[in-house]
Formats: structure tokens, C-alpha cells, sequence
């Protein structure tokens, strides 16, 4: 069975709500923002972990382990 | 003390809804409050923020953790936080979203902080900063799966 999906709109002015199926648009507005989303986590998790083997390399060039590293910059 | 004046309260009932949009927001306050209590029937615990249904467009930042590391930066639009359906069943994440000076016609500046909450080590916060335009916010929209259960409340600040 295909899912309907609806969203809950509520007029503030009246203080009715009612469940109102997507449209079509919205439907593709919503599956475009979460590729957008998993995008933008994937590229800062790439970021992060770029960021992550450089600080380890720089660790073992100086010898260092991150206990002693924590101890020089508290 | 009187913290706001409840101006619309919602819970989701059963089957969920991909959004829960504010309308017809009185325009008689000076901020506008949104209480959230979350659950998303999805992997993700992150939903949009939009005015207006309109996207934010410039100066998102947020600051995030998970009880060990942190982290900052920008992903471009204005996402809340709540429980996913990863976490442990019928926990709720909270957030709350609030919106200073909405009627003008100023610049508005949201700030959104949320929370999750789970019986296991991962559990996350992010507090949450954007711009939007300078029209009046006559309708807030909540954009992502929410499940049954979850409450929104939204509050007028004199």
C-alpha cells in the first residue's frame, strides 16, 4: 500500500487543524531537501575526519599521543 | 511569573505528519515561541525550520555536541533537533524555537536549541542560529517526519 503523506496544518486564527495531503511539489521539495541534507552531513563528516588524520599525523611526527597532547594544551 | 500567552498547541495523532505548519499567526506579540516535544519515524533527528515556507538563506550557524566531542559550522538552512527512531521507542527530543520581533519588518534572526533524549550512550544537543528575510513571520513551519505523539506548542512573549 503507497503512504499518504500529510502534514498538519493549523490555522492559529481559528485554532482549526486539519491533515492535508502533500502535493506533488511538496513531495519532491521534501525528498530534494533531504539529498541536500545528506549531502551537506556527508561532506562535514569527510571534513571532520580530513581534519582528524591530519592531526594524527601531526601527533606522530611530533611523537606524541593524544593523552600527552591533551596534557600540553590543558 | 507569566513565561507567554499560548496562542495554538498540537499533538500528532496516529499515521504522523510530514510537516506541522503555524498559519494565521497573530500578528499582536512582541516574539514568538515554539515548544517542541519530537519523535521523527525516521533515521534522522534533524527537521527544517521555514518562515513563511521559505527556507533560511544566509548566516546559519550552529554549535553541536554529543557529550564528547563538539563541533561548528554551517549547513546553510535552520534545522531543529529531536528524537529519531533510532532512539530508545517512545522517547521525545525537545527544542525550542524562538523568534524575536516577527510582526516588523526587520531582519528576522531565529535561534533554535534542541536536545535528545535516549537510554544509551549517544545523545546529542545543538544550539542553532539563522537570518531570514525582513517579512513579517506569518506562518512557521516544521518540515520532516514527525511521529504520533510528538507536541508543538506556540506561544506569543509580550
Amino acid at each position: 500500500m503507497t503512504e499518504i503523506l500529510q502534514k498538519l496544518v493549523v490555522d492559529c486564527g481559528t485554532g482549526e487543524a486539519t491533515y492535508v495531503p502533500l502535493t506533488a511539489e511538496e513531495i519532491a521539495q521534501r525528498e530534494a531537501d533531504a539529498l541536500a541534507y545528506a549531502q551537506e552531513q556527508a561532506d562535514r563528516e569527510a571534513a571532520e575526519a580530513a581534519r582528524q588524520a591530519q592531526r594524527e599525523a601531526i601527533m606522530t611526527r611530533l611523537g606524541l599521543t593524544a593523552d600527552e597532547l591533551k596534557v600540553l594544551l590543558g | 511569573m507569566t513565561y507567554g500567552t499560548l496562542i495554538n498547541t498540537q499533538t500528532i495523532a496516529a499515521g504522523g505528519a510530514a510537516s506541522i505548519d503555524f498559519n494565521s499567526i497573530p500578528q499582536t506579540y512582541t516574539d514568538i515561541l515554539i515548544v517542541l516535544s519530537g519523535r521523527l519515524s525516521i533515521g534522522s533527528g534533524v527537521f527544517e525550520v521555514k518562515l513563511n515556507s521559505t527556507s533560511s538563506t544566509s548566516n546559519e550557524k550552529y554549535l553541536y555536541g554529543d557529550g564528547t566531542t563538539g563541533s561548528s559550522g554551517n549547513n546553510g538552512v535552520l534545522y531543529g533537533l529531536v528524537d529519531s527512531s533510532a532512539y530508545t521507542a517512545n522517547t521525545f527530543g525537545n527544542t525550542q524555537i524562538y523568534i524575536p520581533n516577527y510582526a516588523g519588518s526587520n531582519t528576522k534572526i531565529v535561534s533554535v536549541d534542541g536536545v535528545t533524549e535516549n537510554n544509551a550512550t549517544t545523545s546529542l544537543q545543538k544550539l542553532t542560529t539563522a537570518t531570514f528575510g525582513s517579512s513579517a513571520v506569518t506562518s512557521v513551519n516544521l518540515v520532516n517526519s514527525f511521529a504520533q505523539y510528538s507536541t508543538a506548542s506556540l506561544y506569543g512573549i509580550k
